[in-house]
């Protein structure tokens, strides 16, 4: 049975800076990583496999996409997909969820798909409930700790009370909580194997998918850039020591 | 699964013109701004706002706040399935369920919307911002499906304005709302578990930090600030005169050469603030500083600055936390 994760390539944020009083993005180093929670799913993935199951790590996009599909190679992932298609990279989230339906599909023989809750640069957080929706598949959000029991699957995700211990039916979409796991390092001579082999990287195109017009027609658009006000200097709190502990927490508990 | 099942699921021929007004899933009265949100966009469009609530007794309130129609259901979200919205608002803790609504309406929707408007032209396209690398900057997204679905953060917007003397209509839902997922009870709750998650989370990566240095004075001292640190379940930290002290280990000193944070609050206890110390820390969402000193380099860092003593003003502190 497959096991799918869906990586993301999202610019470092070491690579660039936000000018908050220029309203601007500089771009200092074009270079590219695995969105993090991304991250934490392959690696949720890569230990919940058993022997009869492969880890087919998924991608949309071009160069990117196919940069970290080659590190989930190397780390250990048995497949690598890519859809290639320059406009998946900034796709909206029906697009990646309709695309994701077809490469579900297509595969058959998936019984879990794994992807990060959060996604750094873009709102795409919202792609799992989306494709567990179309697909009529169970949705666990923000998973801890995955375990699969024969054709079910457990995990343990925040509730409004705290943690609770959900339980689903396989086939099922779960979100992995990012930090929730520490990803292990590719090896580097693994490393340079995956870039040599020619074939680590299996591609298909929107049509080998089937995907129609429709599916690739966005339903959001990104109008710019904002920018959040620049930091302003701090206030002093002022009063009884009784009144200030008041405040204070007041403070914290707006957080 | 034959196609009569997946164009249901991926949403019917959906035209603009059956779908009409604004409507809020109400979970609680917390959510009340969404209201007051609601009820401004509804004054330019000319519109109505219809809340969903779960509890019956919250529709005074909920009218009193701006909705026009008010309709009681446990799920909302399987509630507006069966309904014909033009802009749905969910709460932001409500993400899984308005994912869910929007695919089901082929809607598209903006999780975490800020500065939430139209555009003023026939197409209505919901105009929203959402933070981006953890609220570096944001992406400034336009809906242009027949459905929009945003949801909001409740602790950022205003205090809605409760009027009384509004008048408004309570309609009674039909029973046989349809749910969204034909597999409801797919995901089993086997109940709330002992768990405390990232014990080997290191400390740049925390959320909450508290941190103390020698203005606590004494191991006395540090117990209330380990105190605090549980209350808040935060990374206990400190600066190079905590761990001269003995207090913290390198793993958990705040400073240029051992860890640089960036988490969500960072609460600064008897800290003076050194250059080593505050440049690490420049990451910070919001910075917390206590300190007796009035003249401490740290509230020049400060978003909040506290001049007291830290052994006599923790217990204070712990006292209103509780």
């Amino acid at each position: 049975m497959n096991i799918l994760v869906i990586l993301r390539a999202v610019q470092d944020p070491n690579g660039f800076t936000v000018n908050r009083r220029a309203q601007k993005v500089f771009v200092n180093r074009e270079q590219f990583i695995i969105n993090p929670s991304d991250k934490n799913a392959l690696e949720a993935a890569l230990s919940l496999a058993t022997e009869s199951d492969t880890v087919v790590a998924v991608a949309l996009g071009d160069a990117p996409g196919e940069d970290a599909l080659r590190q989930a190679r190397a780390m250990g992932a048995g497949r690598a997909l890519l859809v290639r298609d320059a406009t998946l990279q900034n796709a909206d989230a029906t697009v990646v969820a309709a695309a994701l339906r077809h490469l579900v599909n297509h595969l058959d023989e998936t019984k879990l798909v794994l992807l990060g809750a959060e996604v750094l640069d873009a709102d795409l957080a919202q792609v799992g409930p989306r494709l567990a929706a179309v697909l009529d598949w169970p949705f666990i959000e923000g998973a801890q700790q995955l375990e699969i029991h024969g054709s079910t699957i457990a995990a343990i995700a925040p509730q409004p009370d705290g943690f609770h211990k959900l339980e689903a039916d396989l086939p099922a979409v779960v979100s992995v909580a990012p930090d929730s796991n520490q990803p292990r390092y590719a090896p580097g001579a693994k490393i340079i194997n995956v870039y040599k082999d020619k074939h680590a990287v299996e591609t298909h195109t929107p049509a080998d998918l089937q995907l129609t017009e429709a599916d690739l027609t966005p339903i959001t658009e990104v109008r710019g850039e904002s920018f959040p006000p620049e930091r302003e200097l701090g206030e002093r709190l002022e009063g009884s020591p009784d009144e200030l502990a008041r405040q204070v927490a007041e403070v914290i508990r707006k957080i | 699964m034959d196609m009569t099942d997946i164009s249901a699921l991926m949403g019917e021929d959906i035209t603009a013109e059956n779908y009409a007004d604004i409507w809020v899933a109400l979970p609680a009265l917390a959510a009340a701004p969404l209201l007051g949100e609601a009820r401004r966009l509804a004054d330019s469009l000319g519109c109505y706002v219809h809340a969903v609530i779960a509890d019956e007794r919250l529709s005074v309130q909920a009218i009193a706040f701006g909705a026009d129609r008010v309709h009681v259901a446990v799920d909302a979200g399987a509630f507006l399935a069966g309904q014909q919205p033009e802009f749905v608002f969910f709460s932001v803790n409500q993400n899984m369920q308005a994912a869910r609504l929007a695919q089901r309406l082929r809607a598209g929707l903006i999780t975490d919307a800020r500065n939430v408007s139209t555009s003023g032209d026939s197409t209505r396209a919901l105009l929203g911002s959402h933070p981006i690398y953890g609220g570096e900057y944001f992406l400034d997204f336009a809906i242009t499906s027949p459905v929009k679905v945003a949801t909001l953060d409740a602790r950022a917007l205003p205090e809605p304005y409760a009027d009384l003397s509004r008048s408004g209509e309570l309609v009674s839902a039909p029973d046989s709302a349809p749910a969204i997922s034909r597999r409801p009870s797919a995901v089993r709750d086997l109940g709330l578990m002992e768990y405390s998650p990232y014990p080997w989370r290191p400390l740049t990566k925390a959320k909450v930090i508290v941190s103390a240095g020698r203005g606590v004075k004494d191991a006395e001292g540090f117990a209330l600030v380990k105190q605090l640190a549980e209350r808040l379940g935060a990374e206990l930290a400190g600066d190079q005169s905590a761990r001269d002290s003995g207090w913290v280990d390198e793993a958990h000193q705040v400073g240029v050469t051992a860890q640089e944070v960036a988490p969500d609050l960072y609460v600064a206890i008897g800290i003076r603030g050194d250059t080593m110390h505050n440049a690490a820390i420049a990451r910070a969402r919001q910075v917390i500083a206590i300190h007796s000193n009035p003249d401490a380099p740290i509230f020049a860092v400060a978003d909040y600055g506290v001049v007291a003593a830290p052994k006599a003003f923790l217990p204070k502190l712990l006292e209103h936390l509780a």
